[in-house]
């Protein structure tokens, strides 16, 4: 068995990439204020101080989106593994969850911009 | 071994060596995960074998076909979760193959394999978000690429010991 030995570009690499892929934390937490749900028929915005059920039509069937209480999830899924309501409830800005095989997608906006005045 | 066993050899390593990353493959994504996305990536420590002794384009060519056939088998073929896995495919073999000149000098097959595992996983959030989320959901990067690193890291690590030798220009002693 060969041995394994450090070189040395490794840590460099491995600290470049582990600190770009956490840049998302180091930026202050926005809270959420819309979520854009995308299916293959388009878009509905849907304000985090709503409460509403969207009963979504994709390819494999229906994904109920359920936004209540400030956080949005997704209820139910007619896909295979259920990924997308495992994922559970978003509330913030820049979070998603999305139901691939259904083409079903949510995730959530902040304050300001354009998403204000649509509101 | 005899010259026209070693031919034979030679001739089906290629085979040999996919049907080996497919099975890694398929083994893998039958394996319960806490999350399907993210898997070890055990096929890649043949990509990575076949990388360093073959060269890239070879490499290419595995890794386009583990992909594609091991999509087939494990039914995503012909749903959009086959453009997130080639594209993951082609990002970490683009990503891996630049830096195939400072191996193994200055990078460690860990140093490649972290670094190509980094870019499958954010190949593979990008092309969903162009799929599915038009706008930028960076919230997960994090959640997506960290666990990726260390995955690179153990398939790095794997591949570090089946290579046979490493080639090292320093004189051996002894």
């Amino acid at each position: 068995m060969a041995r394994w030995r450090l070189k040395p570009l490794d840590i460099p690499l491995a600290v470049a990439l582990s600190a770009a892929a956490a840049i998302p934390w180091m930026l202050p937490e926005e809270p959420g204020a819309t979520a854009v749900v995308t299916y293959p028929g388009g878009e509905i915005r849907v304000g985090l101080d709503e409460e509403r059920t969207l009963v979504l039509e994709g390819p494999v069937g229906e994904t109920v989106v359920r936004i209540e209480g400030g956080r949005a999830w997704v209820e139910s899924s007619d896909c295979p593994q259920k990924l997308c309501v495992k994922m559970g409830g978003i509330d913030k800005a820049g979070e998603a969850v999305w139901c691939v095989p259904n083409g079903v997608g949510v995730r959530i906006e902040g304050e300001g911009g354009v998403d204000a005045v649509t509101r | 071994m005899p010259s026209p066993v070693r031919r034979v050899v030679e001739r089906y390593r290629g085979i040999g060596l996919l049907a080996l990353a497919l099975a890694l493959y398929v083994l893998e994504g039958l394996l319960p995960r806490p999350v399907p996305w993210m898997r070890l990536g055990l096929s890649n420590i043949v990509v990575l074998v076949v990388l360093v002794r073959q060269g890239p384009l070879p490499a290419l060519r595995l890794s386009l076909v583990r992909t594609v056939l091991g999509s087939l088998f494990l039914g995503n073929l012909l749903t959009p979760i086959i453009f997130m896995n080639l594209a993951g495919s082609v990002a970490s073999w683009g990503a891996m193959s630049a830096l195939l000149p400072l191996y193994p000098r200055r990078v460690s097959l860990v140093g490649v394999s972290l670094t190509g595992a980094a870019f499958h996983a954010a190949a593979q959030w990008a092309t969903a978000i162009l799929v599915l989320l038009p706008g930028l959901a960076w919230g997960l990067l994090p959640l997506v690429l960290l666990p990726s690193l260390a995955a690179g890291v153990v398939v790095g690590l794997i591949t570090a010991a089946v290579v046979p030798q490493e080639p090292d220009l320093r004189v051996q002693p002894g």
